[in-house]
């Protein structure tokens, strides 16, 4: 596990969090299928069967920077060519487990690589 | 890698030490701890605390999501794993090893998420012994706090 994205505090007063909701209020995570769960196209082994983990969407900024960190990490010339696919072919799961993190790690925003600190541009 | 410093030199992990490479000797065949196990009551925790804040403590900082394994070895030794999650006893999961370049992965049957403060712990059949390099892939989410730690 030596990828790491970074959750930065300091950035959480200026998040907006948009949630979309689907009938019944059930909260839809940006960029994500919401039927991905149920279907079973997505699956986690996070020692909660049967339901999700509470998840907070990343809000537009933070998906950008969520994928362009993913496409960076995957691509990066250590990592074996083979390997970028593998990792790119994950975004969803990915960026739903980012949601999921968001919600664990109360208060915090979503910081990617540099923790908020670098500039993308 | 810094979360498996917290398991047993036995279970795969530094025993407290940190762990700087993923290299493995396997000496026996049969189920053996690969990254924790749940059987010596010795997982994977991410809720460790300490009197001073390492890399180490990873209560409240760390959720990962590893959907692959690797084997950046000769050739894997291992041909089947079963996971542990919490108290989740996962069934054995029969490893299929695609061989790249010059390393070996293999999908799990879904994405292991090890959420804040809990425990995992994945077993594996070693059907040759020898050395070997198996290795979680995926992404790990942790605070800024945390990150920056250099121990």
């Amino acid at each position: 596990m030596d990828l790491k994205v970074q959750y930065n505090k300091s950035r959480l007063i200026a998040s907006i969090i948009k949630l979309a909701q689907a009938a019944g209020g059930i909260s839809i995570p940006n960029g994500v299928n919401p039927n991905a769960w149920t279907s079973g196209d997505i699956t986690f082994l996070s020692g909660t069967p049967g339901a999700p983990p509470s998840f907070i969407d990343l809000t537009d900024d933070e998906i950008s920077l969520f994928d362009a960190d993913l496409r960076k990490l995957a691509y990066m010339i250590a990592l074996e060519r083979d390997l970028s696919s593998l990792l790119l072919s994950q975004r969803d799961s990915f960026l739903f487990a980012a949601a999921i993190a968001k919600s664990q790690l109360t208060g915090r925003a979503f910081g990617g690589l540099l923790k908020g600190s670098g500039f993308n541009m | 890698m810094t979360i498996l410093s917290n398991v047993g030199v036995a279970d795969g992990g530094g025993g407290g030490s940190s762990v700087l490479n993923w290299k493995r000797s396997f000496n026996s065949t049969g189920w053996q701890a690969l990254f924790g196990s749940n059987a010596n009551s010795d997982p994977v925790s991410l809720g460790v605390t300490g009197t001073s804040t390492t890399a180490r403590t990873t209560y409240n900082r760390v959720v990962i999501a590893a959907p692959y394994l690797l084997s950046t070895g000769t050739s894997p030794k291992f041909v089947e794993v079963k996971f542990f999650v919490q108290q989740t006893n996962y069934p054995v999961y029969p490893l299929h090893w695609l061989k790249l370049s010059d390393i070996y992965v293999a999908r799990l049957p879904g994405v292991l998420l090890g959420l804040l403060n809990q425990q995992f712990s994945i077993e594996a059949n070693i059907a040759t012994t020898g050395d070997d390099e198996p290795q979680l892939f995926g992404l790990q989410f942790v605070t800024n706090d945390y990150a920056v730690l250099e121990t």
